[in-house]
C-alpha cells in the first residue's frame, strides 16, 4: 500500500509538492512562534539588561550599623556573624556574594575625606595603574583621581584616622593608623554590577575623590578602633548568564523569601531585581500575546488552504475513490488510499517547515536585534505537532465528504456540490465571532488581555474577506451580463465564469485576507514605529540630553549660551516644580527650541520656530545698571520723616545673582540717595523698589514719595528719567488687585509711591517681564497659574495648546526661561538639563563641563529608541510582518492550487466556447482576465479592509511594553503602505497572470490547434 | 469460485428527483443460472445499467428482490455488500479507464483489486500475472493503462474485475468504442474468464452481436424484461405478474389499449384483436 501511495505521489508530484509546501508553511509558522518568542525573549532581556542599572541586578543585604556589645557599651563593628555566615545564609542560586565593609577616614593634617573600603574579590575588578593590590595589614590602594588630587604615590605612608561627621564638618576620631599605599588603581569596569547597586564610580562627569573608595585589606580595617559605626553590606551579584527570562521570573519570589529570612535577623534587604523582572515579564507577556496573534491567522489560513487543496484533489480523484470503493475495499484501505497522498506530503513538508520556522525566527531576530541564537525548545515540537495535527485534520476533513459519498455517486462524472447551508453557516459563525469580538474589545476599553482579544483583527479580516468574496457572485454576474449586452464578450465571459465558480470566491477570500493581513502588519509596524519615535522624542526632548548638577537657572543659561553663542545646537532647560496641577513645567531657552528639540509631529500646527514668538512677546525694556553706585532722586511730599527705608533689588545679568541694597532712609523733601551696587559693575537690571517702615517706628501717616530720576555713577548716566518712571506700564504693583495700590498716579513727574500707614512694606517691580507669563501647554496641562523659579505663584496664561510637547508629553507647560527669570529674580537651584541637537559637536559635553557644569547623566534619543525597538511589541511587530508575507504567499499558493485543479474543467468550458464559434482572441482574454480581476479586487479590498479593521480595533494593539504612555497612537498614513503594496501587487498580479496563462494553455484542444 | 446464480423478482427501482420520480425498473423478473453468460441489451434509458447496479449492490431496489447466489441484496448491510464486491461480485464499469488506477501498473491494479479477498481466509487467488494472461495480456503486467490499446485496456479492466475470482462478473458496455478486433478480443477474454472459473457473466451492451455471441441476450425495455434471445431465436417473456411484452414491431400494429382474445392449444397461443378496436393495418400474428 505504501508503494501505491508512492506511485500516487509520483503521478501528481506538483500537487503533492503544493501540499508539502502548505504543511511546511503551517508547521514553519507554528514553530516560528516559540522559536521567535524564545529568541525575542532573550534579545529583549539582553536589551533590558543592557539598559538596566546595577541596582536592577543586585540584591543587597545590610545589617544594622552598630549594636550594643555584651558589656553594654556601644560597639561600632557588627559582631561578625553577618560577615562570616551572611554569604551562606543569604544566597541566591547563580549569584555571587560580595561582602563590603567601609567607613570614612581622613589623613592627619590633610583635607581629604576618603572612604576606606574592603570588598571581596576587589583585585579581580580593578586594574593597577601602579603597584599592586593590598593584601597585608596596613596596606591600601588609592584610586587614580584621588592619587592625582592628593599627589600620592606608591610607597607613601599616610597616617589615617576615622572621621566623624559633626555640625562643624568631619572631625578625626579614634586611633591614628599609618597605612602604606601599595597601589594606585583604576576600576576595570566602573559600571559593572560587581560594584553594588550604586557604583562609586559615576559613568559621566568628574570622579569625586571623596566617594572613590580607598581599597584596603580587611586586616587594615581591623587596625582602626571604631568610633563611628562601620557600614557593612552583602551584595549578591548575578554571575554571567544567570539573569535569563526564566530565572528573572522566579527571582521576585526568591528575593521575597530571602527578605523574610533576613528581616527575622534584623537584616535589611533591598533590590531592584523585581522591577527588572516586572519589565521583562511585561515584555514576555506582550510577546506571548502578539507573536501568536500574528502567527495564528497564518496557521489557520494554512489549514484552510490545506483543506482546499486536499478537497480539490479529492474532487479530482472522485472516480479513483469510487473505483476503490467498487472493489469492496475496507474502510481503512479506502481512507488510506484517499489520504495517503496528502498525508505523506504533509509528513514530508512538516520537517522542512520545522527547519524553516527556526530559520524564519533566526532571520527575524537577526534583522531586528542583530545576531542571536534561536534555541530549540520542547515548545517548538509541541507547536509543530499541533500545526501538523491541524493540517492532517484539515486534510481528513476535506476527504470526509468524498469518503462518505455512496459509490455510485463517486462513479458518476458530475462534480459534487458542497451543501450551501454548510458554507453559509460557517460564514455566519465567523461573522458572529467577529461582531462579538468587536463588542468585547470596545467594551473592555480597547486594551488587550488574553489571547482571544488580540485575535480580533484577524477574525475581523477573515469575516471581511468572506463578505467581499460573497459579493463577488452578484457583482460579477451583473458586470458580466452588462458586458455581454454591450457586446464585450471577453469581459462578459470572464465575469460570468468568475460568478459561477465557487472556487473563485474561495480564492478571492484568500487573496483578500492575505493582502489584508499584510497591510495590517505593515500598518502596525508603521504606527508602532512612529509611536516609538514620538515617545522616545517626547520623553528625551532632544537628540542628546545632558543632566547637569543643579545650578541657578541664570548660570545654566549663561553657560549654555557661552558654549553655543549662536544657538545652533544647545539649549538650557530647567524643570520647575509646580503644585496644584499634575502638569509638569519646563522652562527653556525657547529661541533654541527649533535647533535642539525633537519636536513631535503632532504639535497642533505649532512649529518649534514659532514658539518663541508665542511665549516671548515684546516686553518693556529693563532698567539697566552698569555703574558702581545707584542714585535715586526721590521727593517725599508728605508722611513720616526718616523712618522709611528705600531699598532696591538688582539682578546681575546674565548670571542672575541678585542683591537688595539700601538706597537711603527717606527724608522730607527732594533728595538724592546713593547706594553702592558692586554687583552691577558687569551689568545688572533693576528688579524692584521697596519702601520699608522701620521696625520701631509708629506708622500713623501714609507716606507719599515721588521717584523723579534714577542715575548711576561710574560711569555716570541717567538710567531712568521722570517720564519713563511715570509710565505705569513699566511697573507692576502687587497691591493693585487689593484696591489700595502702591503706585499713585503722578502725571509725568516720576513714579509716585504710597506706603499706607498700616503697611510695613510695599514693593513695586519693574515690569520687564510679561504678565501673565505666556505658556505653551499640552493636553490638559492648561493652567492660569504657574510657579516661579523661587517657588512663588505666578500668573500665567496659555497662548496655545498642542497635543504633545517635548519632554512634557500630553500634560505639560512650557515657558521661556529668560522670561521666567525676569518674572522671578530670585531662584532656587532646580533640576537642570542641556538639550543638544543633532548638529551638536562631538565635544559639546566637554565644552559644557569647561563652563563649570557638572554632568550627572546623559540620555540619548537613539539609545532610548533602540531600547524600545528591542522590546516585546517592536519585536512582535517584526514577526507580524513576516507572518503577513507568509499570508500573501499562502494566498498565492491557494490561487495556484485552485487554478491547477480547476484548469482542465475551465479549459474544457472555454474550448467548448471556441468550438461554438467564439473567436480565439476572446476566449484567450476571458481565460486570463478572470484571475487578474481577482488579484486586482484583492489588492483594493485587502488594504481597505485592513485599514477599516485598524480604525475599529487599532487602539487595542499594544505598542509598548508598559502602560506609561497614554498618548493616542498615530493615525495610519498611506505613505508607508505604498512600497509593500506594490510588492504584493507584483506578486499577486504575476501569479494571476501565470494562472491565467495556464488556463489559456490548457484551453488549446489537441487537434487543430484549438484557440491558437 | 464457481458461478453464482442471479434472481430478480418483480424488481422495481425509482430514482427520486426534484423534477419528479423516474421509474427505472418497473418489475423485472430475471433468472440467471450459475456459470451462464448473459447480455443485457436494450435502448439507452431502458434500465440495463440500473439493473446491473442493483446486482452489484451499488443501489437498493425500491421494491422486489434481487438475489445473488444465496444473498438477498436488499437485506445486506453496506459492509456486507462491500465485502461481497471485494470477493464474490466483480464489477467493470463503463469506460475501461475508470476501472484502472492510471499511475499503477496492470499488475498493481490487479493486486489492489485482490486486497479484500486476500485478507479473508480460505480464498485462493490467482497470481495477477496469471489473471492478465487469462485476458490475453500476458507479459504486460508492468505496463501502465495509458500505454495500452483501447481493447487491451478494456481487457485490463476485465482482469481487475475478475481479480478476486468472483462468482459473478458484471460488465457495463465492454465493447463500446472498440473496433471489431478489439471487441472480439474482449469477448474472447470474457469467455475465457467464464470458462476458467465458471464465473457467471452479465454484460450490458447495445451491441446485438455481443448478445448473440454470449448465447443469451435479455432485452430490457421500459424497465422490464422485454424479450430474450437464445441461440439466435427471439422470445417474449412471461413476467412474474403474468405480463408479456410484445415485440416492438407488433406493438406498432396494436397500439396500447388494443383488446385481444387469447386462445391456446397446447403450447401454441393465439392473440386475436377484438371488435371495436382500431382497424389493424395487417393480419394478427400468433405469439409463442
Amino acid at each position: 500500500m505504501i508503494a501505491l501511495a508512492v506511485l500516487m505521489l509520483r503521478a501528481r508530484p506538483w500537487r503533492a509538492a503544493m501540499v508539502a509546501v502548505l504543511a511546511a508553511l503551517a508547521v514553519g509558522s507554528a514553530v516560528a512562534v516559540p522559536a521567535y518568542l524564545a529568541a525575542a525573549d532573550a534579545a529583549s532581556v539582553r536589551a533590558e539588561l543592557a539598559a538596566a542599572t546595577p541596582a536592577n541586578q543586585v540584591v543587597s543585604a545590610q545589617p544594622p550599623a552598630g549594636h550594643a556589645a555584651s558589656d553594654g557599651s556601644p560597639s561600632y563593628r557588627p559582631d561578625g556573624t553577618f560577615e562570616q555566615s551572611g554569604a551562606v545564609t543569604y544566597q541566591l542560586q547563580g549569584f555571587q556574594p560580595i561582602f563590603t565593609a567601609s567607613f570614612d577616614v581622613g589623613v592627619v593634617d590633610r583635607a581629604e575625606l576618603w572612604r576606606l573600603t574592603f570588598r571581596d574579590r576587589v583585585c579581580e575588578h580593578v586594574t593597577p595603574v601602579t603597584g599592586r593590590c593590598p593584601t597585608g595589614a596596613g596596606e591600601v590602594m588609592v584610586g587614580e583621581p584621588s592619587a592625582r588630587a592628593g599627589k600620592i604615590t606608591v610607597g607613601n605612608t599616610l597616617p589615617m584616622s576615622q572621621l566623624k561627621q559633626t555640625a562643624d564638618g568631619p572631625v578625626p576620631v579614634g586611633n591614628v593608623v599609618p597605612v602604606s599605599v601599595v597601589g594606585v588603581y583604576r576600576p576595570t569596569a566602573p559600571s559593572e554590577p560587581y560594584w553594588g547597586p550604586v557604583s562609586p564610580f559615576p559613568a559621566v562627569g568628574p570622579r569625586d575623590p571623596q566617594w572613590e573608595p580607598v581599597i584596603s585589606s580587611r586586616t587594615t580595617m581591623l587596625l582602626f578602633r571604631l568610633e563611628v559605626p562601620e557600614f557593612q553590606q552583602m551584595d549578591l551579584v548575578p554571575r554571567p548568564g544567570t539573569l535569563t527570562p526564566r530565572r528573572l521570573a522566579a527571582l521576585p519570589h526568591e528575593i521575597a523569601d530571602l527578605t523574610a529570612l533576613a528581616t527575622a535577623a534584623d537584616i535589611h534587604v533591598s533590590s531592584g531585581v523585581p522591577e527588572l523582572s516586572g519589565r521583562v515579564a511585561a515584555n514576555r507577556t506582550l510577546l506571548g500575546l502578539l507573536v501568536p496573534m500574528a502567527a495564528v491567522p497564518v496557521i489557520l489560513l494554512c489549514w484552510y488552504v490545506v483543506f482546499l487543496a486536499v478537497g480539490y484533489a479529492s474532487e479530482e480523484r472522485r472516480a479513483e475513490l469510487g473505483l476503490v470503493a467498487l472493489r469492496g475495499s475496507g474502510r481503512g484501505q479506502r481512507w488510506w488510499l484517499a489520504a495517503a497522498e496528502s498525508v505523506l506530503a504533509l509528513l514530508v513538508g512538516a520537517p522542512v517547515g520545522y527547519l524553516a520556522g527556526h530559520w524564519v525566527a533566526w532571520l527575524g531576530i537577526r534583522l531586528t536585534s542583530g545576531p542571536s541564537d534561536v534555541p530549540v525548545t520542547a515548545a517548538d515540537a509541541w507547536w509543530a505537532l499541533a500545526a501538523l495535527a491541524g493540517a492532517l485534520a484539515a486534510a481528513l476533513l476535506a476527504l470526509r465528504r468524498d469518503l462518505a459519498t455512496p459509490t455510485t455517486e463517486l462513479l458518476r462524472r458530475v462534480p459534487s456540490r458542497a451543501a450551501w447551508w454548510r458554507t453559509a453557516g460557517a460564514e455566519v459563525v465567523v461573522l458572529g465571532v467577529a461582531a462579538a469580538a468587536v463588542v468585547d474589545q470596545r467594551t473592555s476599553g480597547g486594551r488587550a488581555h488574553g489571547l482571544l482579544p488580540v485575535l480580533v483583527p484577524a477574525v475581523l479580516m477573515l469575516a471581511g474577506g468572506l463578505l467581499v468574496a460573497r459579493l463577488l457572485g452578484p457583482m460579477a454576474t451583473r458586470a458580466g451580463r452588462r458586458a455581454l449586452a454591450r457586446g464585450r464578450l471577453a469581459v462578459g465571459l470572464a465575469a460570468i465564469d468568475l460568478a459561477r465558480r465557487p472556487a473563485s470566491r474561495r480564492v478571492l477570500a484568500l487573496l483578500v485576507v492575505g493582502t489584508a493581513l499584510m497591510t495590517f502588519a505593515v500598518t502596525t509596524a508603521d504606527v508602532g514605529e512612529r509611536a516609538r519615535i514620538d515617545r522616545a522624542g517626547v520623553e528625551a526632548g532632544a537628540a542628546h540630553v545632558v543632566q547637569v548638577q543643579a545650578v541657578p537657572p541664570a548660570e545654566l543659561l549663561h553657560a549654555v549660551r557661552t558654549v553655543d553663542p549662536r544657538g545652533t545646537f544647545a539649549m538650557a532647560a530647567v524643570s520647575v516644580p509646580v503644585t496644584g496641577t499634575t502638569a509638569n513645567f519646563l522652562a527653556v531657552d525657547s529661541p533654541r527650541l527649533a535647533a535642539t528639540a525633537v519636536w513631535p509631529d503632532r504639535s497642533g500646527g505649532v512649529p518649534p520656530a514659532s514658539v518663541p514668538d508665542r511665549i516671548r512677546p515684546a516686553r518693556p525694556e529693563s532698567i539697566r545698571v552698569d555703574g558702581a553706585d545707584l542714585i535715586v532722586d526721590a521727593d517725599v511730599a508728605e508722611g513720616p520723616d526718616g523712618t522709611v527705608d528705600l531699598r532696591a533689588t538688582v539682578v546681575s545679568v546674565p548670571l542672575g545673582d541678585s542683591a537688595e541694597v539700601l538706597v537711603g532712609r527717606l527724608r522730607a523733601g527732594r533728595h538724592a540717595y546713593t547706594a553702592s551696587v558692586p554687583l552691577c559693575r558687569r551689568g545688572c537690571r533693576l528688579a524692584s523698589l521697596t519702601l520699608e517702615q522701620m521696625v520701631d517706628a509708629a506708622g500713623d501717616r501714609d507716606l507719599a514719595v515721588t521717584i523723579r530720576e534714577i542715575r548711576q555713577r561710574d560711569p555716570d548716566r541717567v538710567i531712568a528719567r521722570a517720564a519713563d518712571l511715570a509710565d505705569p506700564a513699566r511697573w507692576r504693583d502687587p497691591e493693585a488687585a487689593t484696591g489700595s495700590p502702591v503706585i499713585a498716579p503722578n502725571g509725568r513727574d516720576g513714579l509716585g509711591l504710597r506706603l499706607p500707614a498700616e503697611h510695613r512694606t510695599v514693593t513695586v517691580k519693574v515690569a520687564d517681564a510679561p504678565q501673565p507669563l505666556p505658556l505653551l501647554v499640552s493636553g490638559s496641562g492648561a493652567a492660569g497659574v504657574a510657579q516661579g523659579l523661587d517657588g512663588s505663584e505666578l500668573a500665567a496664561a496659555p497662548v496655545a495648546t498642542v497635543p504633545l510637547l517635548p519632554r512634557l508629553g500630553a500634560n505639560g507647560m512650557l515657558a521661556d526661561l529668560e522670561y521666567l527669570l525676569a518674572s522671578t529674580p530670585t531662584s532656587n537651584t532646580l533640576r537642570s538639563e542641556v538639550w543638544l541637537g543633532y548638529g551638536a559637536p562631538a565635544d559639546a559635553v566637554d565644552r559644557l563641563q569647561e563652563q563649570g557644569l557638572i554632568v550627572e547623566g546623559e540620555q540619548r534619543l537613539a539609545d532610548a529608541l533602540d531600547k524600545q525597538r528591542r522590546e516585546g511589541p517592536a519585536l512582535a511587530t517584526q514577526f507580524s510582518l513576516i507572518a503577513g508575507l507568509l499570508a500573501v504567499l499562502l494566498a498565492i499558493c491557494g490561487l495556484a492550487l485552485v487554478v491547477g485543479v480547476d484548469r482542465q474543467r475551465r479549459a474544457a468550458d472555454l474550448t467548448a466556447l471556441r468550438t461554438q464559434g467564439v473567436p480565439a482572441r476572446v476566449v484567450r482574454a476571458a481565460a486570463t482576465r478572470g484571475q487578474l480581476w481577482l488579484a486586482g479586487a484583492a489588492l483594493v479590498a485587502g488594504p481597505a479592509l485592513a485599514l477599516a479593521v485598524w480604525a475599529v480595533v487599532g487602539d487595542g494593539v499594544p505598542l509598548f511594553a508598559d502602560d506609561a504612555w497614554h498618548v493616542r497612537a498615530p493615525v495610519p498614513t498611506p505613505g508607508p503602505l505604498v512600497g509593500p503594496w506594490l510588492g504584493v501587487a507584483v506578486l499577486l498580479l504575476a501569479a494571476a497572470a501565470i494562472a491565467g496563462y495556464a488556463i489559456r494553455g490548457a484551453t488549446r484542444p489537441a487537434d487543430e490547434g484549438g484557440i491558437r | 469460485m464457481s458461478g453464482l446464480a442471479v434472481a430478480c423478482r418483480r424488481v422495481v427501482h425509482i430514482y427520486r428527483a426534484d423534477a419528479g420520480d423516474v421509474v427505472a425498473l418497473a418489475g423485472v423478473d430475471l433468472s440467471i443460472s450459475p456459470g451462464e453468460m448473459v447480455a443485457l441489451v436494450g435502448p439507452s434509458g431502458s434500465g440495463k445499467s440500473t439493473l446491473v447496479a442493483l446486482l452489484a449492490g451499488l443501489m437498493r431496489p425500491s421494491a422486489g428482490r434481487v438475489s445473488v447466489g444465496t444473498y438477498d441484496m436488499g437485506k445486506l448491510t453496506d459492509r456486507e455488500i462491500s465485502r461481497l464486491r471485494g470477493t464474490e461480485i466483480g464489477v467493470v464499469v463503463q469506460g475501461a479507464g475508470r476501472n484502472l488506477l492510471p499511475y499503477a501498473s496492470l499488475e498493481r491494479n490487479v493486486w489492489l483489486a485482490q486486497r479484500r479477498a486476500a485478507r479473508l481466509a480460505g480464498i485462493e487467488l490467482d497470481d495477477p500475472e496469471r489473471i492478465l494472461d487469462l485476458v490475453g495480456l500476458a507479459g504486460q503486467g508492468a505496463a501502465r493503462p495509458g500505454a495500452l490499446s483501447p481493447g487491451a485496456r478494456q481487457r485490463a479492466a476485465l482482469a481487475v474485475g475478475v481479480a478476486a475470482s468472483p462468482g459473478l462478473l458484471l460488465v457495463d458496455e465492454p465493447t463500446s468504442q472498440l473496433d471489431t478486433r478489439g471487441r472480439d478480443e474482449v469477448l474472447h477474454a470474457l469467455e475465457a474468464v467464464n470458462a476458467h472459473h465458471g464465473t457467471t457473466v452479465v454484460v450490458v451492451t447495445h451491441d446485438a452481436d455481443v448478445g448473440a455471441r454470449l448465447g443469451r441476450a435479455v432485452t430490457i425495455r421500459d424497465g422490464r424484461v422485454g424479450a430474450e434471445g437464445r441461440d439466435g431465436q427471439d422470445f417474449a417473456v412471461v413476467a412474474g405478474d403474468g405480463t408479456v411484452q410484445l415485440p416492438p414491431d407488433v406493438l406498432g400494429t396494436f397500439p396500447p389499449g388494443t383488446l385481444f382474445t387469447v386462445d391456446h392449444e397446447g403450447t401454441a397461443v393465439t392473440l386475436m384483436a377484438g371488435p371495436g378496436d382500431p382497424v389493424p393495418p395487417g393480419p394478427s400474428a400468433p405469439a409463442a
